[in-house]
């Protein structure tokens, strides 16, 4: 067991904190090409849309191959890349390298393929923890790698750094060996219960599936919404540029702590009531973020809180889904509730600055994001978590 | 050693690593380069 959390949680550390500068590359990359912050800034839609696409795909493949095969031509994909970013000649090859190389990439080696194993490889009795350990190394990973890669830039400049970064994330091929799972060498899968048809009929159609997805929705729009435009919000309303900074570094750290008490309760409480709980309590907490006057002190405390509640969901969801559907397509199906989560992320990068342009502000995003919030509550809770019942299959099928 | 004082061990070196990591945000040159950079996002 202890083999594939240290794992799983290095390659989630590196596949998620990676990712999580890329914001630093703004700056530096449009100004020494010449191009415009919307190339940028679609090439990283492209990116978060690729990853839930093909994390669908990812998943099927890691169900019925092994998650090992599918972290290694990641991590290849990652590096490749991380390359192409720094040597892209065309705003084109950017999106191809910096959107879909990456995007493939991040579904191949970030959480639903690693809690597929996790799940299949660690008893049920440790499983949510497990995958609460998993997610607040995913978290580290993020708050760790901001200032490791805006020093990166500094120091060695930013197409030297992305290199450097190219050739750090090639650690996770050989992190990959500690996730080689019995039953799926030589090339043959081990026997399953279900067929992909089978197992993605019988959860399309279960209720509690479809909440989950939509809770998920709900997580993808608050957390990227808050991300991107916070600094942005708190510039309006005259804060220093510190305090944006301070702000999302306490964001990280308490989505480190979060994240493992979320998964730690959840091998103890009913997982529902911990997500309703989790998306009603960020309800809460944006509420009173915009009734208490601004203040940094105000920002660092909604900071803190919204940190705690930032990526808790993401254990106690993957924990929920392996609770009902079992664990033999569990990368899968939590492909596709991510693909909702990055849906979700979509509109709320998207829509925050929509409405921004033709409001001048973002109070209805705001007011969006509570409500959003009360909704998914109000849906996870009628959530069944026990095992699904399935009739036994007729022999052959 | 108990198992007891292992997970307390585990706990502090976990506490002791992300404050260290929090301390690199506090730092003056940081975070003039990534409030900088974070700020030029949005201008």
């Amino acid at each position: 067991m202890l083999q594939v959390l240290a794992c799983g949680a290095a390659i989630v550390t590196l596949s998620m904190g990676i990712r999580h500068g890329f914001g630093l590359w703004l700056q530096p990359i449009t100004q020494a090409q010449g191009w415009t912050r919307e190339n940028f800034a679609f090439a990283i839609a492209i990116q978060n849309l690729a990853w839930g696409c093909f994390g669908i795909f990812a998943g099927m493949v890691a169900d019925r191959f092994g998650a090992f095969k599918v972290i290694i031509v990641a991590a290849l994909l990652y590096a490749a890349g991380l390359a192409g970013m720094a040597l892209s000649p065309s705003v084109a090859v950017f999106t191809l390298t910096a959107g879909i190389l990456i995007g493939a990439a991040q579904a191949g080696c970030t959480y639903a393929v690693v809690y597929g194993i996790i799940g299949r490889q660690i008893e049920p009795a440790k499983r949510a923890w497990a995958m609460g350990v998993a997610a607040a190394a995913g978290s580290f990973g993020q708050f760790l790698m901001v200032p490791v890669e805006g020093l990166l830039i500094s120091s060695l400049g930013w197409k030297e750094a992305l290199l450097a970064l190219s050739v750090m994330v090639l650690l996770i091929a050989p992190l990959a060996f500690g996730l080689r799972e019995p039953g799926f060498g030589g090339g043959a899968a081990p026997k399953r219960e279900q067929t992909i048809m089978q197992a993605l009929r019988e959860a399309f159609k279960y209720p509690s599936f479809q909440m989950l997805m939509a809770g998920y929705f709900v997580c993808g729009f608050q957390v990227v919404f808050i991300g991107v435009h916070m600094p942005s919000y708190l510039k309006d309303k005259g804060l220093s540029p510190q305090v944006a900074s301070y702000a999302l570094a306490l964001i990280g750290l308490f989505n480190v702590f979060g994240t493992y008490i979320a998964g730690t309760l959840a091998q103890k409480l009913a997982k529902r009531k911990i997500l309703a709980f989790i998306y009603l309590a960020r309800s809460v907490a944006i509420v009173l973020f915009l009734v208490v006057p601004l203040s940094p002190l105000s920002v660092y405390v909604f900071s803190a809180v919204m940190g705690l509640l930032w990526l808790s969901t993401v254990p106690v969801t993957s924990a929920s889904i392996a609770g009902i559907f079992g664990v033999a397509h569990l990368s899968m199906l939590g492909g596709f509730v991510f693909f909702s989560h990055q849906i979700g992320s979509f509109l709320g990068v998207w829509l925050g600055g929509l409405l921004y342009d033709r409001t001048g502000s973002y109070d209805i995003v705001w007011y969006i994001s509570i409500a959003l919030g009360v909704f998914a509550a109000l849906v996870n809770l009628p959530v069944r978590e026990a095992p699904i019942a399935r009739t036994p299959m007729p022999q052959g099928a | 050693m108990s198992l007891r004082s292992r997970k307390l061990l585990a706990y502090g070196a976990a506490v002791a690593l992300l404050l260290a990591v929090f301390a690199l945000y506090t730092r003056p040159e940081i975070m003039v380069t990534l409030a900088d950079q974070i700020w030029s996002c949005f201008q």
